[in-house]
C-alpha cells in the first residue's frame, strides 16, 4: 500500500526531522507513535506532499512527486492535528463542500453526500453553525468528516484523540475502529493506539525505532527508551 | 480584555439568531440583501419625518417577525450616535432660522440634527436586521450568486472564520498578560511591540497550516466556492411589491 | 476612536455612496486581477488569516503613558508589509465588511467610502509611494521604524481628510470646510504618531523573529506598481469622483428622486386635479423642511406624483397576484 524508501526530511536551518526511514506499510490499521518531536506529524504530511523530502515514497503503486501529487491526494486523506486549521469555511456545510467542489462534483451529488455524512457521524444537529460554535468532540468529527466525505483510499489521521474529553475521545475511537479503511494514525495516546492498532511504529528523533504488531506498546523497557510509558490501564 | 469577550459573544449572538426559523429568515438572501440597500437609500435620501416614522414602523414590524429582541436593535441603532451628533451639532450652531413644525416655531438645527441622528440609527438597524435574520454563509453564497469573484469571497468566509479563532487567542494572551500586570488596565505601550508581534507571527504560520491543509482537499484557485440558492420567480415577485411600496411611500409622502 | 473613522450610513448622501462603492469595486476587481495573475494559491488564506488578525489587533486597547487614555492600530500599513498592496487591500475589505455587518462600525452604504478611506489610501497610496521606496534595498530597524512611523501618519491624515472631504460632498454637516478639517486633522495626527510608534514596534518585532514575513512582500515581482498604470488609475478615479461630485452639485435635489423624475418623463403622466390638490394638502401638513423636500418643488415631478402612485400601485397588485400564484404552485 505504502512504500517508504530511503526518505529523509531536513527543515529550514539543517533541521533533519525524518532520517533515512525504509517502511513497507500494508493495508489494516498503522499506529505511529512516539513522543513529541519525533517526526510523527511530518512524516504524515511528508506523504501527501506538504514537505520537500529526499528518497521515494510509492502509495498505491504512484510515486509521490511534482506531477502526481494532486492524483495522490485524491487517494490520500489527511485530517490534521487542530480542527481550527481543517474547518476553515464559515459553515460547517461549506467546509464538507469544499473539497467535493475541488473535485468538479455537481451540486446534486454534493448534496447528497453530505447528507449521508452527516446521518453516519451525527453531524446533522450543527452542520449550519459555523466551527466556533461546535465543542471539541463536534470540531473533531466534522473535520475527520471532512476529509471522509472526499472518500480517499487511504486515510491518515494527526493525533485525532488530542483536545477530547474522555467521551470525545470514546466516540472518535468507535468511529475509527468501524471505518475499516487503511488507516495511519499518528498519537501518543497509547490506550488508544491498545485499541485500535493492527501494527505500529515506534519512532524517535526522526528515526524508526521498531515496527511490529501491537505487543510493543507492552513492552515497557523499549517504550521508556523512547521517551514514551505504558498506556495508562497497564501502569501501576 | 472585555472588548474581545465583548466581540466574540456579539458574534456568537448574532449568528444564533441568524439560525432561527421565522417568516423573515426564510425570505431569499438575495432578496433581503436588496431590500436592505434599498431601504438604507429611501432612508438616507429623506427629508421628511413622517417617512422615517413609516420606515421605523417598517423596522419595527419587521423584526418583530423575525423575532428580534428590541432592545438588542436599540443598541445596535445607538452606536453610531458619537460621530453624527458631533456633525450633528454644527447644525444647532450654524443654523438659526426659525421655522413652523406643525405650528411649533423650532429652529431648523434642532430638526436637522434629529434628522441626523435619526437616519444614522435608523440604518444601523436596518443592516442588523439584515444580518440577525441571515446566516453568514448565506450572504457570502449570494455574492457569488451577483458574480463577485470566487476567489475574494472564499477569503471573506475565512475572515470571518479567522477572526473568532484570532479573538480568542488574543483574549487568552491579553488574559495571562493583565494577571501577570495586575495594576495596569490595557496592554503597556512598551510591551505592545512585542505582543502584536507575537500574534501577527502564530496568525502568519497559522496561514500556513490553513493553507497546507487547503491542499490536501484539492484546493486550487479558480473553483473553491460556489453555494446558493436559486432566485425564483416568487421573489422577483416579491420584490416587485416591495419596490412599488417604497415608491409609494416616497411619493406619497 | 474608531468610531472617527467608520463613516455610518446617516452621514454621506446616496451619490456619494454609490460613487466610493464604484471605484472600491474598481480597485477590487484589479487587485484580483493581480493576484490571480500571480498564481500565488498561498494569498487567499494569507489574506484571511492576516485579514482576521487585523480586526483583531485593533481591538486590543494600549494605555498610553502619561496621559491615561488607550488607543489601538489601524492595520493598512502592516498588512501591506506582510502580504503586498494587492492582498492587503481585499484583506481590509473583508474586515470593513464584517465589521459594517456584525459590529454596526461603518454603513453599508457607506462601505466604499470606508474602502477607500481605510484601504485604498495606505495600499494604493502610502504604501507604494513612501513605505515601499524607502524600505526597499534598504531594509533595516531603523528604516522600518522611519517609514512606518511616516506611513501611519499620512495614511491616517489623508484618510481623515477625505472623511471631511466626503462629508461635506453629501452636505450633512454645516460646519465650514477650515473649521472641519482643522478639527479633523490634528486629533488623527496625534492618533497617527500613536499607532506609527506601534506599526514599527510590531514591524521591528515580527523583523527580528521571522525577517522572510516582511522580506517575502517587498520583493515579490507580481507586486510591483507600473507608476504609468498607477497614474492611469488615478485619472480615472479623479473623473469618477469630480464627475459624481459635480454632478450632484448640480441643481438635481437627490439622486433616487432624480431618476423617477428620468424614469417617468413629464407630460404623459398628468395628474388629475383632484388626487393633485389631495396629495397636495397631505403634503402641506407633514413637510416640515420645504428647502429640502421634493414635494413642494416645482418640479415635474410633482405634476406626475399620481401617476407614479398609479403605476406602483399597479405593480405592487401584479407582484402581489403573482407571488401568491407562484407559492401556490410550489406547494401544489
Amino acid at each position: 500500500m505504502i512504500e517508504i524508501k530511503n526518505l529523509s526530511v531536513t527543515y529550514e536551518g539543517n533541521i533533519k526531522a525524518l532520517k533515512n526511514i525504509n517502511l513497507t506499510i500494508d493495508e489494516g490499521c498503522t499506529m505511529i507513535v512516539g513522543q513529541n518531536g519525533s517526526g510523527k506529524s511530518t512524516l504524515l504530511q511528508t506523504l501527501v506532499g506538504l514537505n520537500k523530502f529526499d528518497g521515494e515514497i510509492i502509495i498505491n503503486q504512484i510515486p509521490v512527486n511534482k506531477t502526481t501529487i494532486k492524483n495522490i491526494r485524491q487517494i490520500v486523506g489527511l485530517v490534521f492535528q487542530n480542527p481550527d486549521h481543517q474547518l476553515f469555511m464559515s459553515s460547517i456545510y461549506d467546509d464538507l463542500a469544499f473539497g467535493l467542489i475541488n473535485q468538479g462534483l455537481a451540486q446534486p451529488e454534493i448534496k447528497q453526500r453530505i447528507e449521508t455524512i452527516s446521518k453516519e457521524l451525527s453531524l446533522e444537529s450543527f452542520i449550519n453553525r459555523s466551527a466556533h460554535q461546535l465543542s471539541g468532540g463536534q470540531k473533531r468529527m466534522a473535520a475527520i468528516a471532512s476529509v471522509l466525505i472526499m472518500q480517499p483510499d487511504i486515510l491518515l489521521l494527526d493525533e485525532p484523540s488530542s483536545f477530547l474529553d474522555p467521551k470525545g475521545r470514546r466516540t472518535v475511537i468507535q468511529l475509527l475502529q468501524s471505518l475499516h479503511k487503511p488507516m495511519l494514525i499518528a498519537t501518543h495516546d497509547l490506550d488508544m493506539a491498545l485499541d485500535i492498532a493492527d501494527k505500529v511504529i515506534l519512532l524517535n528523533d526522526g528515526e524508526v525505532m521498531s515496527y511490529r504488531n501491537k505487543d510493543i506498546l507492552l513492552d515497557q523497557q523499549l517504550l521508556e527508551e523512547n521517551g514514551l510509558e505504558l498506556p495508562y490501564r497497564y501502569q501501576r | 480584555m472585555y472588548k474581545l469577550l465583548n466581540a466574540m459573544l456579539a458574534m456568537n449572538n448574532i449568528e444564533s439568531i441568524s439560525h432561527k426559523n421565522t417568516i423573515i429568515h426564510q425570505w431569499h438572501p438575495l432578496f433581503k440583501i436588496i431590500c436592505t440597500f434599498i431601504m438604507i437609500i429611501c432612508i438616507i435620501s429623506t427629508y421628511q419625518l413622517l417617512e422615517l416614522i413609516i420606515y421605523t414602523l417598517m423596522i419595527i414590524i419587521t423584526s418583530l417577525l423575525a423575532h428580534i429582541s428590541i432592545q438588542k436593535l436599540i443598541t445596535r441603532g445607538l452606536l453610531g450616535l458619537p460621530f453624527s451628533l458631533c456633525l450633528g451639532v454644527s447644525f444647532l450652531i450654524f443654523d438659526h432660522k426659525i421655522i413652523s413644525f406643525y405650528g411649533l416655531m423650532i429652529y431648523e438645527g434642532i430638526l436637522l440634527l434629529i434628522l441626523v441622528l435619526l437616519k444614522t440609527t435608523l440604518c444601523l438597524m436596518t443592516s442588523y436586521i439584515l444580518i440577525a435574520t441571515t446566516p453568514f454563509d448565506q450572504i457570502t453564497g449570494e455574492l457569488i450568486h451577483i458574480k463577485i469573484p470566487s476567489t475574494f469571497v472564499l477569503s471573506l468566509t475565512m475572515t470571518y472564520r479567522y477572526i473568532y479563532s484570532l479573538l480568542y487567542d488574543a483574549k487568552t494572551m491579553s488574559a495571562s498578560y493583565l494577571l501577570k500586570n495586575p495594576q495596569v488596565k490595557g496592554i503597556d505601550l512598551k510591551d505592545m511591540g512585542s505582543f502584536v508581534g507575537h500574534l501577527l507571527v502564530n496568525s502568519f504560520n497559522k496561514s500556513q497550516h490553513v493553507y497546507e491543509c487547503m491542499l490536501c482537499r484539492g484546493y486550487n484557485i479558480e473553483t473553491s466556492y460556489q453555494r446558493y440558492e436559486k432566485f425564483d420567480i416568487d421573489n422577483i415577485f416579491l420584490l416587485m411589491m416591495f419596490m412599488s411600496f417604497m415608491i409609494i411611500v416616497k411619493v406619497m409622502v | 476612536m474608531n468610531v472617527l473613522m467608520h463613516m455610518a450610513d446617516g452621514l454621506i448622501s446616496v451619490p456619494i455612496g454609490f460613487i466610493f462603492i464604484a471605484v472600491a469595486v474598481i480597485a477590487m476587481g484589479y487587485s484580483l486581477k493581480k493576484i490571480n495573475e500571480s498564481h500565488d494559491e498561498k494569498k487567499i488564506p494569507m489574506m484571511a488569516v492576516m485579514g482576521a488578525f487585523v480586526f483583531v489587533a485593533q481591538m486590543i486597547n494600549f494605555t498610553i503613558p502619561a496621559t491615561g487614555s488607550s488607543g489601538h492600530i489601524g492595520g493598512g500599513i502592516l498588512l501591506c508589509l506582510i502580504l503586498g498592496q494587492y492582498p492587503a487591500f481585499l484583506a481590509m475589505c473583508s474586515v470593513l465588511i464584517i465589521q459594517c455587518l456584525f459590529f454596526g462600525d461603518g454603513g453599508m452604504l457607506a462601505l466604499g467610502c470606508n474602502m477607500f478611506n481605510m484601504g485604498l489610501i495606505p495600499c494604493f497610496i502610502v504604501y507604494p509611494l513612501i513605505v515601499k521606496p524607502l524600505l526597499k534595498n534598504h531594509l533595516s530597524s531603523s528604516r522600518i521604524v522611519l517609514s512606518s512611523m511616516i506611513g501611519a501618519v499620512v495614511g491616517l491624515e489623508l484618510g481623515a481628510f477625505c472623511v471631511v472631504l466626503e462629508t461635506l460632498a453629501s452636505q450633512i454637516t454645516e460646519l465650514p470646510f477650515t473649521l472641519f478639517v482643522s478639527l479633523m486633522l490634528p486629533i488623527h495626527l496625534a492618533i497617527g504618531i500613536v499607532e506609527g510608534i506601534i506599526t514599527s514596534a510590531v514591524v521591528c518585532y515580527v523583523y527580528k523573529e521571522s525577517p522572510h514575513m516582511i522580506d517575502y512582500a517587498l520583493v515579490d515581482k507580481n507586486f510591483n506598481m507600473n507608476y504609468k498604470k498607477l497614474i492611469g488609475v488615478f485619472l480615472v478615479l479623479v473623473v469618477l469622483i469630480g464627475g459624481g461630485l459635480s454632478l450632484y452639485a448640480s441643481s438635481y435635489p437627490d439622486g433616487l428622486e432624480w431618476s423617477i423624475g428620468g424614469i417617468t418623463g413629464d407630460s404623459e403622466l398628468e395628474a388629475s386635479g383632484e388626487v393633485k390638490e389631495a396629495l397636495a394638502s397631505v403634503q402641506e401638513t407633514t413637510s416640515f423642511l420645504p428647502d429640502y423636500s421634493f414635494s413642494n418643488s416645482d418640479s415635474i415631478l410633482g405634476t406626475s406624483t399620481s401617476g407614479i402612485v398609479g403605476g406602483a400601485m399597479t405593480i405592487f397588485v401584479l407582484g402581489a397576484v403573482g407571488y401568491i400564484f407562484t407559492r401556490k404552485k410550489s406547494h401544489v
